[in-house]
């Protein structure tokens, strides 16, 4: 029997106790949209149950893609979908571990911060290039204007 | 080149005062408020903050948190990170390499509201915007605004303190 709550692919769980693959299946099993929609909401239920920190970040995208112009009150565009999308490509390299101690919040001019609960390095993510600073044990780490490839910038998260 | 010392005239907000930075929902993650929370925009010259001392504090941000959604934590609460002047003002940021010394100020910009007040940061008295390229001499190395800018924001999140308070209507 078909129930009238829609699934919508960027927020795929809805009050269903998943906790392991199978429980995934089975809800896989359970809804009715297209085999293309399936397969989008059974790879990010698999990471919700398997990677909660790679799907913390992921859910924290969806919200902040959301952000209206001028959220800030101070005249703050909207995160880019280029910014968006390079983060992106950051998260499907990345392992679960590589979130664990980082944040993700709107920064200004419709770009990314995005920042290390353990060190405090802070990395400013834009459309074409990104910027960083970190200082950790008095020693000053900075640079800026750096050229975006995702493989890099993970690096630069796993340095700090 | 030293930048010029302030005068006490030039001085218009007291080193005893504090300032309050009000922050949006969207600035915390886990519980924990992000740097974004002091990051100047494109353009800008200054971060946007109150003075706590001034008799329409109250008044000014309650304005502007109900104006605001994402500040309004909810229908009463609006939260602040609450920074003593003096200490933004001992923020040292020195670019090693290039001998660069920065300063960080904070003055009033009372012609909207009269508790608005500006923290700016500055090298050789001129005010360091995002995206600025900086020359502590015409031979010298240039050296990006945006690196330092990222520092004095993790400077300004470390000396606060974040306050939940109440919204007077």
């Amino acid at each position: 029997m078909e129930d009238n709550v829609s699934t919508k692919v960027s927020e795929p769980v809805a009050a269903y106790p998943m906790t392991s693959y199978n429980d995934v299946m089975d809800y896989m099993h359970s809804i009715h949209i297209s085999r293309e929609d399936k397969e989008k909401v059974a790879k990010r239920l698999t990471i919700e149950v398997s990677q909660p920190a790679l799907a913390e970040a992921y859910e924290r995208i969806d919200h902040l893609s959301t952000l209206q112009k001028d959220w800030d009150g101070h005249g703050s565009l909207p995160i880019s979908y280029k910014v968006l999308g390079n983060i992106k490509r950051v998260l499907m390299l990345s392992q679960n571990s590589d979130w664990e101690h980082w944040m993700i919040a709107p920064d200004t001019n419709a770009t990314l911060c995005i920042e290390s609960e353990k060190t405090g390095a802070v990395i400013s993510l834009g459309a074409y290039e990104y910027s960083y600073f970190a200082k950790i044990d008095g020693v000053r780490y900075g640079d800026s204007h750096i050229d975006f490839d995702p493989e890099s910038f993970l690096e630069l998260m796993r340095r700090f | 080149m030293k930048p010029q010392e302030k005068s006490a005239v030039d001085i218009q907000v007291s080193s005893e005062e504090n300032v309050a930075r009000i922050l949006s929902k969207e600035w915390f993650v886990r519980g924990n408020l992000t740097t974004a929370a002091f990051a100047l925009e494109q353009g800008e010259s200054y971060l946007s903050v109150n003075r706590t001392v001034i008799d329409t504090y109250d008044s000014d941000v309650t304005l502007f948190v109900k104006n605001h959604t994402s500040y309004a934590f909810d229908d009463s609460t609006y939260k602040r990170a609450l920074l003593n002047v003096g200490d933004v003002r001992g923020i040292n940021v020195k670019v090693d390499q290039v001998e660069m010394k920065i300063d960080v100020e904070v003055e009033p910009r009372d012609r909207h509201t009269k508790s608005h007040a500006g923290i700016f940061t500055r090298f050789q008295n001129r005010n360091i915007k995002k995206g600025q390229l900086l020359k502590a001499g015409p031979t010298a190395e240039e050296v990006s605004g945006d690196t330092i800018l990222l520092e004095v924001r993790k400077e300004l999140k470390s000396l606060s303190s974040v306050e939940e308070c109440k919204i007077v209507e």
